[in-house]
């Protein structure tokens, strides 16, 4: 699938990001970084984990809305974020590791990075 | 008027004697037990690598052939045999509680309310809670199954020794899907290094799944100040109408499963 706002930054590259409570880690390929940019239309605060949902243009000018899984709402509160970070129709850009079947999901967990409207909010567990 | 006063200080003398008789038998915390009040967490490497069987130990334990049929049967989504969770059998895909073991390996804040007779355990891992019985009462053989086991200690110099029973054996010992039994019986010893620092580890014996009784290494827990990020647990419950949903919509798909 190739997508207008979605950008292979990194290949081969291991980060060693961390895992999550019920090992959904090993879903993504943790070798490779894409970018993705869209607009955000829902963020989930809640356990097991926290998600947002990003729609983004492919090449075609189709909307594909992305799936973003992140840490839980506690890891998260201690390194800074909280429930009213992200709010639907946000310009978002934020870099994952893509899911292992070719799905539109991604993982961004430890460290986070992503820039909202412009600025950027990435985090890391403290 | 005197037969009053002499029965009220005849209750007041039974009262005294039953009190002062409580504090000599009841085996209540001296002043030499350790204080292990307070919220901790463990530390940064503290918890060890595992082994290609166990989270809690570098050395594989040996199972029985029923204990090898069970560490097979189950699919984790963590370590040296991790599965896409889409695929697996994790209970807590399910939203199923950790369990004991389960949450004292997860690295996440526990709080401990020391008392005269229990010490209380509250995980902010699943957001569930523990006693130890610390007043004396023998190990029960009956009790359960619970996903929390039922806790028995004892005080002995700087360590608290627990031993518990009456485990539900439809948790794991781990993250990576290592099994146990309902006839397991488990020793945890919690030293206190010194004011920030307690070691603890746990003693497996369960015939049925491992072939002799092992140890694992050492997790090393610090202090976690008050006001710093740790300092305070939160509340992480796993909702079933949550869970259902994050798999539906991000973990099924990232495992290229439809719903």
């Amino acid at each position: 699938m190739r997508l207008a706002g979605l950008v292979i930054i990194v290949a081969g590259l291991m980060t060693g990001s961390a895992s999550g409570h019920h090992g959904t880690a090993v879903s993504y390929d943790s070798t490779k970084e894409v970018t993705i940019s869209g607009k955000v239309t829902e963020f989930w605060w809640r356990n097991p984990h926290s998600a947002l949902f990003i729609d983004v243009t492919d090449d075609k000018g189709a909307l594909v809305n992305w799936s973003v899984e992140m840490s839980s709402p506690g890891v998260l509160l201690r390194a800074g974020w909280t429930r009213k970070t992200f709010v639907a129709g946000d310009a978002i850009s934020i870099v994952v590791h893509p899911s292992r079947a070719g799905t539109p999901v991604g993982v961004c967990l430890n460290p986070c990075t992503v820039s909202v409207n412009g600025t950027a909010l990435s985090v890391r567990e403290p | 008027m005197n037969e009053v006063i002499s029965v009220k200080h005849l209750s007041v003398r039974v009262a005294v004697t039953v009190g002062l008789t409580t504090m000599l038998w009841a085996p209540v915390a001296s002043a030499q037990t350790p204080d292990f009040s307070g919220v901790w967490l463990v530390a940064p490497g503290g918890g060890g690598p595992g082994g290609k069987v166990t989270q809690w130990m570098r050395q594989d334990p040996p199972f029985t052939p029923d204990g090898l049929a069970r560490f097979n049967a189950n699919k984790p989504g963590k370590g040296p045999r991790q599965a896409p969770p889409a695929f697996g059998n994790d209970p807590l895909g399910d939203a199923n509680p950790p369990g004991l073991l389960r949450t004292l390996i997860y690295p996440r804040p526990v709080q401990i309310i020391q008392l005269p007779d229990r010490v209380v355990q509250l995980f902010e891992y699943g957001h569930f809670w523990r006693t130890i019985w610390t007043d004396g009462r023998a190990v029960p053989e009956d009790q359960g199954p619970y996903w929390y086991g039922y806790s028995v200690g004892t005080w002995a110099g700087d360590t608290l020794m627990v031993q518990t029973v009456g485990l539900d054996a439809r948790a794991w010992l781990d993250e990576w899907g290592t099994p146990f039994s309902d006839e397991a019986r488990i020793t945890e010893r919690w030293r206190k290094v010194d004011a920030n620092t307690v070691q603890m580890t746990i003693t497996v014996d369960d015939p049925r799944t491992y072939a002799k009784p092992w140890t694992s290494d050492p997790r090393t827990l610090r202090l976690q100040p008050k006001g710093s990020p740790n300092g305070e647990i939160l509340e992480v419950i796993f909702a079933p109408v949550d869970e259902k949903e994050f798999n539906e919509r991000v973990r099924n798909p990232a495992g290229g499963r439809g719903n």
